[in-house]
C-alpha cells in the first residue's frame, strides 16, 4: 500500500485547512494489517534513517555545545524542534532567543500561540528580536497584553474549541508563506495526526516550528526533543531526547552567561 | 463673480441652536479661558469676545458656558462648515470653505437661473433657516467679496462700481488684523483708497507681506482661486436578491457582484477602505449586519471575496434574506505603490492575508503584535495592536546592533528583567528561594494609577519540583520577584 504523504516528496497540494478533517485524515492513514511495514513506521515517525538527509537547512542555535550535538550544527529549519521544561524560568526561551531574533530579522513574521504568560517587549527588544514582526496568537482570555489572567491558569482543562482554533491557527500560519517561525506552547500534548500535519507543512514551507512543553508527549514526529533538566549558575543542563539523524540520550551542559549579579542594601 | 458668505456663529448656531436663540451661551477658549463667541442675549448682557471667564460669570451669572478644547473644536467646526458647504452645492458649482465661519461661492456661472447676488442671497438666506446673523457680499473679485462681508457690510457689486467703492472705504471699518490695522494707524493712512495707491513693495516693507498680495487680490490684479469644496465618499449600493437566500452561503455569489462594483468605485476615485457593511434584511424590514473587515485598506476584489468567504462562516441569518444594503463612508487615500515586472512577490500580501484570516475566523482583537513604550511599571511597557507599529529608524536601528551583537557574541549575558510577566503577581512566601540579584527599584506614574514603589530581585527557586521522570529535582528556575512598600512578596515574572 502506498502511503498518503511522503518524506522525500513534499506535498504538492496544502493540507486541508479545518481541523474537522481529522476524521478523513484518519481515514486516509494507512491501516496497518499485521506486523506494521517499515514505511508505515517512517511515516508515523516511529522510526527514522539514522544517516539520511531529511532536513533542507540548518542555523547554529547560538549554543556551541548544542551545536555540536545536533547533527548539523543547528536548528533544523524545516521540522519542529520540541522543548520540555517541567517548570518555568528554567531557561528553555533562552535557548531558543538568539534563533527568534535571527528569524525576526528577516521579511515575514515570526509567531507565537499560546504564550503562557505576557511577553515583556522590552527584553525581547534587547535581545534582538524585532517586535515589528512578531504576530501573537493569546489564548482566548487572555487576548491582550492588559493584564488579564490566563486561561490554562483560571481552567485546568481549556476549552476544545480553543485549542482547535489553536491549531487551524498554526496551520494557517505555516500555509501563509509570509511565517519564518512559528513558536507554539501547549497545554497538553497534540493529538498525532495533528502533529504530522504541522511537520509537512513545516518541510512543505520551510518553517522551523518550536514546540513548549511541560511534559513529553508520548509519541511525536518532531525532529529534535529537548529536556531541560536542571539551571545553574553558568549553564544550562539539559537531554537531548531525540534527534533525527544522531544518536539521542545525550546530557549537556549549555554555557549561558548569568548577569553580573549583585546584592544592595535597600535603605531602611 | 463670487458671494461670501460669512457666518461668525456657526458654531453655536450649529450646535446650540435652541439655547443660542433663547439664553446667553459664549463659547471659552479652553486653554485662555477666553471667550471666543457668543449668543445675543449673551452680547446684550454687556459680555465680549476675548473676556476672560471670570468676567462673564460676574456679569451673567446664568449664561451658559461651553468649554471645548481646541482639538474637538476642530473637529466639531468641520462638521458644521462640511454641512453648510454641503447645502450651499445646491446654489453653486463652485463651493470653497474659508477657515471656520466663511464660505465662498462663484455665482457667475448659475446667474441665468438664480439670479445676481442680492437675489440669491436672499434664497440661500430661506434655505438655511434658522440660521441668522450671516453676512453676504458679493463682488468680482474672491477677496473683495470676503473683505465686504467679513467687515459686515452686506453690498452687492459689479465691476464697473467697484473700484470706486472701495476706494471710498475707511479703513477703520475693514476687518484687518489687529497687528495690520495698528501699523495703518500709525503711516496715518484713513482710506483704502490711500492704501491702494501705495507701491505693493512698500506695502510689503512697511507693513505686511500678505498684505500686498491681498491687496492685489482685492483688485484684480492677481487671480485667486479658491480651493474647491469636496463632497465626502460614500458608497451606498442597495441588491435585491432573485430569490431569498436562506443560508449564508446563498449571499456569496450576489455579495461577489456587490463587492465587485464597491472595488471598481475605490479604484474610480483612488481610495481603499478597510471595512464595508452589509446589511441583510428579511421579509419583515429587520436587518442583520454583516462587517467585512481587512487587516489593511484594499482596493483589490481578492482579498474582500478572501474575507466574504470567511465572515459568511461565520454568519447564520435568523430569517430568509431578500435585501442587501452595502455601505461604506469610511475611505482612506491610495498609497503610491511602485510595481516591478521583474520584482519578486512582496511578503505583505501572504502576511495581510493570513491576518484577513486570523480576524475572520478568531476575532479581530484574537491577534496582534506587540510594541514597548520604555516606562513605567513592566506589566504597562508591552502593549499589543493589531497592525505591526511603524518604528522610527533609530529604534530598527538598535535592534539591528543588538541582533548583530548577539550575533557576534555566541554567549550573551542573560537580561536582568525576565521574559515572561504574569498578568497578575502572585502573592508568595520567600523561604524557597535564594536571592541573587537586587533590589531594583522601580515606580510607576500618577497617570498610571499607581502611587507606590517595588523594590524587585533576581531569585532562584530552591523548591522541589516534580520532574518528568517522576523524580523530584531541584532545579533552580529564575523568577523575577518584587517586595511592595509594605513589604509583601511577590512573585511577577520568569526568566528566559
Amino acid at each position: 500500500m502506498k502511503p498518503p504523504y511522503s518524506l522525500e516528496a513534499p506535498l504538492t497540494e496544502p493540507l486541508a485547512m479545518h481541523p474537522s478533517d481529522e476524521t478523513q485524515a484518519n481515514q486516509a492513514l494507512p491501516k496497518p494489517k499485521g506486523p506494521p511495514s517499515l514505511e508505515s513506521l517512517l511515516n508515523h515517525g516511529q522510526l527514522w534513517r539514522g544517516k539520511g538527509q531529511h532536513t533542507q537547512g540548518f542555523h547554529s542555535t547560538g549554543f556551541a555545545e548544542l551545536d555540536a550535538a545536533l547533527p548539523h550544527g543547528g536548528w533544523p529549519q524545516d521540522a519542529i524542534i520540541e522543548l520540555i521544561s517541567a517548570a518555568p524560568g528554567l531557561g528553555d526561551m533562552a535557548l531558543v532567543l538568539p534563533e527568534l531574533a535571527r528569524l525576526s530579522q528577516q521579511e515575514g513574521v515570526v509567531a507565537c500561540i499560546a504564550p503562557p504568560w505576557l511577553l515583556h517587549g522590552p527584553v525581547l527588544e534587547e535581545s534582538g528580536v524585532c517586535l515589528e514582526r512578531l504576530l501573537c496568537v493569546p489564548t482566548e482570555a487572555h487576548e491582550t497584553q492588559s493584564g488579564k489572567p490566563h486561561a490554562a491558569q483560571k481552567t485546568k482543562k481549556p476549552k476544545q474549541d480553543s485549542l482547535k482554533s489553536q491549531q487551524w491557527a498554526a496551520e494557517q500560519i505555516i500555509k501563509s508563506g509570509g511565517c519564518n517561525g512559528l513558536l507554539y506552547w501547549q497545554a497538553k500534548p497534540l493529538p498525532f495526526i495533528h502533529y504530522r500535519r504541522l511537520q509537512m507543512l513545516c518541510g512543505q514551507f520551510h518553517c522551523p516550528v518550536f514546540m513548549f512543553h511541560q511534559s513529553a508527549p508520548l509519541n511525536s514526529p518532531s525532529s529534535v526533543r529537548l529536556q531541560i533538566i536542571k539551571r545553574a549558575e553558568k549553564y544550562l543542563h539539559i537531554q537531548v531526547l531525540k534527534v533525527r539523524g544522531a544518536w539521542g540520550q545525550q546530557l549537556l551542559n549549555i554555557n549561558i552567561k548569568s548577569p553580573p549579579y549583585h546584592r544592595y542594601q535597600l535603605a531602611k | 463673480m463670487w458671494l461670501y458668505l460669512y457666518c461668525p456663529h456657526l458654531f453655536l448656531q450649529s450646535w446650540y441652536l435652541k439655547n443660542y436663540q433663547t439664553e446667553p451661551i459664549v463659547l471659552v477658549d479652553q486653554k485662555h479661558h477666553c471667550v471666543t463667541d457668543a449668543s445675543p442675549l449673551a452680547l446684550k448682557a454687556g459680555i465680549q469676545l476675548g473676556m476672560k471667564l471670570s468676567s462673564v460669570q460676574a456679569l451673567s451669572p446664568a449664561c451658559q458656558i461651553v468649554s471645548i478644547n481646541e482639538h474637538n473644536l476642530q473637529q466639531a467646526m468641520d462638521a458644521a462648515m462640511a454641512t453648510l458647504s454641503k447645502k450651499l452645492m445646491g446654489y453653486s458649482s463652485w463651493v470653497s470653505p474659508d477657515g471656520q465661519d466663511g464660505v465662498y461661492l462663484e455665482i457667475a456661472t448659475m446667474e441665468k437661473l438664480l439670479g445676481k447676488g442680492e437675489a440669491l442671497t436672499q434664497k440661500i438666506q430661506q434655505a438655511l433657516l434658522p440660521l441668522s446673523h450671516m453676512h453676504f457680499a458679493s463682488a468680482p473679485y474672491a477677496k473683495a467679496a470676503r473683505l465686504l462681508a467679513r467687515s459686515h457690510m452686506n453690498v452687492h457689486l459689479e465691476k464697473n462700481n467697484l473700484k470706486e467703492y472701495l476706494q471710498g472705504l475707511p479703513l477703520n471699518r475693514l476687518d484687518f488684523p489687529p497687528a495690520i490695522e495698528h501699523a495703518l494707524r500709525k503711516l496715518g493712512l484713513k482710506k483704502l483708497k490711500e492704501l491702494l495707491q501705495l507701491k505693493r513693495s512698500d506695502v510689503a516693507y512697511r507693513i505686511d507681506q500678505d498684505l500686498a498680495q491681498e491687496l492685489d487680490f482685492l483688485i484684480g490684479h492677481k487671480k485667486f482661486l479658491p480651493t474647491p469644496f469636496e463632497l465626502p465618499l460614500h458608497f451606498y449600493l442597495p441588491h435585491d436578491l432573485a430569490c431569498e437566500a436562506e443560508h449564508a452561503q446563498q449571499l456569496r455569489f450576489p455579495l461577489k457582484h456587490v463587492l465587485n462594483q464597491f472595488c471598481q468605485y475605490m479604484v474610480q476615485h483612488n481610495v481603499v477602505a478597510q471595512r464595508v457593511v452589509v446589511h441583510c434584511f428579511d421579509r419583515e424590514q429587520q436587518a442583520y449586519p454583516i462587517y467585512i473587515e481587512l487587516a489593511r485598506g484594499s482596493s483589490q476584489l481578492e482579498p474582500w471575496l478572501d474575507m466574504l468567504k470567511y465572515t459568511l462562516e461565520q454568519f447564520k441569518p435568523p430569517q430568509a434574506i431578500m435585501r442587501l444594503i452595502i455601505s461604506c463612508k469610511v475611505f482612506e487615500a491610495q498609497s503610491p505603490q511602485s510595481d516591478d515586472f521583474f520584482q519578486s512577490p512582496s511578503q505583505q500580501k501572504a502576511i495581510d492575508g493570513l491576518l484577513n484570516k486570523l480576524s475572520a475566523r478568531l476575532g479581530k482583537s484574537a491577534h496582534g503584535f506587540l510594541h514597548t513604550q520604555p516606562q513605567g511599571l513592566p506589566e504597562l511597557q508591552t502593549s499589543m495592536s493589531q497592525l505591526p507599529k511603524i518604528s522610527k529608524v533609530t529604534s530598527t536601528t538598535t535592534i539591528h546592533r543588538a541582533y548583530q551583537t548577539l550575533v557576534t557574541q555566541p554567549l550573551p549575558n542573560a537580561p536582568l528583567q525576565p521574559v515572561w510577566l504574569l498578568p497578575q503577581a502572585k502573592s508568595i512566601t520567600m523561604n524557597q528561594y535564594e536571592i541573587l540579584h537586587g533590589p531594583e527599584r522601580k515606580q510607576g506614574f500618577w497617570w498610571q494609577g499607581f502611587y507606590g514603589y517595588r523594590d524587585y530581585y533576581i531569585a532562584r527557586y530552591t523548591g522541589w519540583a516534580k520532574a518528568v521522570n517522576d523524580h523530584h529535582n531541584q532545579q533552580g528556575a529564575l523568577h523575577w520577584l518584587f517586595r511592595d512598600s509594605h513589604n509583601q512578596w511577590y512573585l511577577h515574572g520568569y526568566f528566559p
